[in-house]
């Protein structure tokens, strides 16, 4: 089975990869950021790329930027804590965000915001992708307990956000 | 392992999204379905749960806009591979569109007006007030004694 361009996987896979980026993160700006990075991280790992499905490698890939992100950010929120207590505070620019448009869509969309990252992307991962338990535990590295866990809370706080 | 292994009330918790994901075991699967037979709490909570699968799962594909797309397909066209690939923020956009107005307004030169004449018009005028050699009808009516042979 012959390898895929990188222009292939962008151009196949474009709408794809922006919409789990946009799940993921709410907002055009930080989505379009990360879809650049995975595509970054996707060029330099073409060479080493297992035909099997793009979409979950694709997927597991964003995922895994996304958190280190949102890590990295955690991390210097926790540095600038003594200095400026506003920046230690949880980041709320994607629950913050309004989206623009109307209708059920943006109602999840922005009820997706409001779940813990890590909830998120378990959601995400299964609901958006398609992937499977034992998958979401490997992309994210957790138990296969934790994945299911944080796929029933995160679904829990939904509910509670869409009341 | 059964939920009753974690869930001290012996309610299916957890395993009630992995029962609509189709990911309990078929011993599991058995035992979770007669629970649910005889507990209307749980019965409730995967009727909500599966509806927020669906919610979720109905979201739609989105369209790639323009700029994105744009910034995507970027590193095709750039220089070695692993090039930075970061879209530049509002205001360096900002900053660098105010440099290039300010270069713009040094260098450039005077700006050209199109200029659209009333051709049908000037077509009217002559037609209807002058005939023959239009050049010799732009001759001065009058001309200089001096300039006369």
């Amino acid at each position: 089975l012959e390898i895929p361009t990188w222009e292939e996987v962008a151009t196949t896979y474009g709408a794809f990869l922006y919409s789990v980026a946009y799940r993921l993160t709410g907002n055009q700006d930080d989505a379009a950021d990360l879809v650049q990075e995975v595509l970054l991280r996707v060029r330099r790992g073409l060479a080493t790329y297992q035909p099997g499905s793009m979409e979950g490698w694709l997927s597991r890939i964003t995922t895994n930027v996304f958190l280190d992100d949102v890590r990295r950010r955690r991390r210097r929120a926790v540095e600038a804590l003594p200095d400026d207590p506003e920046q230690g505070l949880p980041a709320s620019a994607a629950a913050d965000e309004v989206l623009a448009g109307q209708g059920l869509s943006d109602d999840v969309q922005a009820a997706l915001l409001r779940l813990p990252d890590e909830f998120r992307a378990a959601v995400v991962l299964c609901d958006v992708v398609g992937l499977s338990y034992a998958e979401i535990a490997d992309s994210l590295d957790v138990p296969l307990g934790t994945v299911r866990s944080r796929i029933h809370r995160g679904r829990g706080l939904l509910r509670e956000a869409l009341r | 392992m059964t939920w009753d292994d974690r869930s001290p009330n012996g309610h299916l918790g957890d395993f009630l999204s992995a029962l609509v994901d189709g990911e309990l075991t078929d011993p599991i699967r058995r035992a979770a379905d007669q629970h649910l037979a005889g507990c209307r709490a749980c019965r409730a909570e995967l009727d909500a749960t599966a509806r927020m699968h669906q919610l979720v799962a109905g979201l739609p594909m989105l369209a790639v806009p323009a700029p994105v797309w744009a910034a995507m397909m970027a590193p095709s066209t750039s220089g070695a591979p692993g090039a930075p690939l970061r879209r530049p923020r509002p205001m360096v956009w900002a900053g660098a569109a105010a440099a290039v107005i300010g270069l713009g307004l040094l260098v450039a030169s005077p700006p050209s007006h199109r200029v659209t004449p009333p051709m049908t018009h000037f077509v009217q005028v002559h037609t209807v007030s002058q005939s023959g050699d239009p050049v010799t009808q732009l001759a001065p009516a009058a001309v200089p004694a001096f300039l006369r042979r």
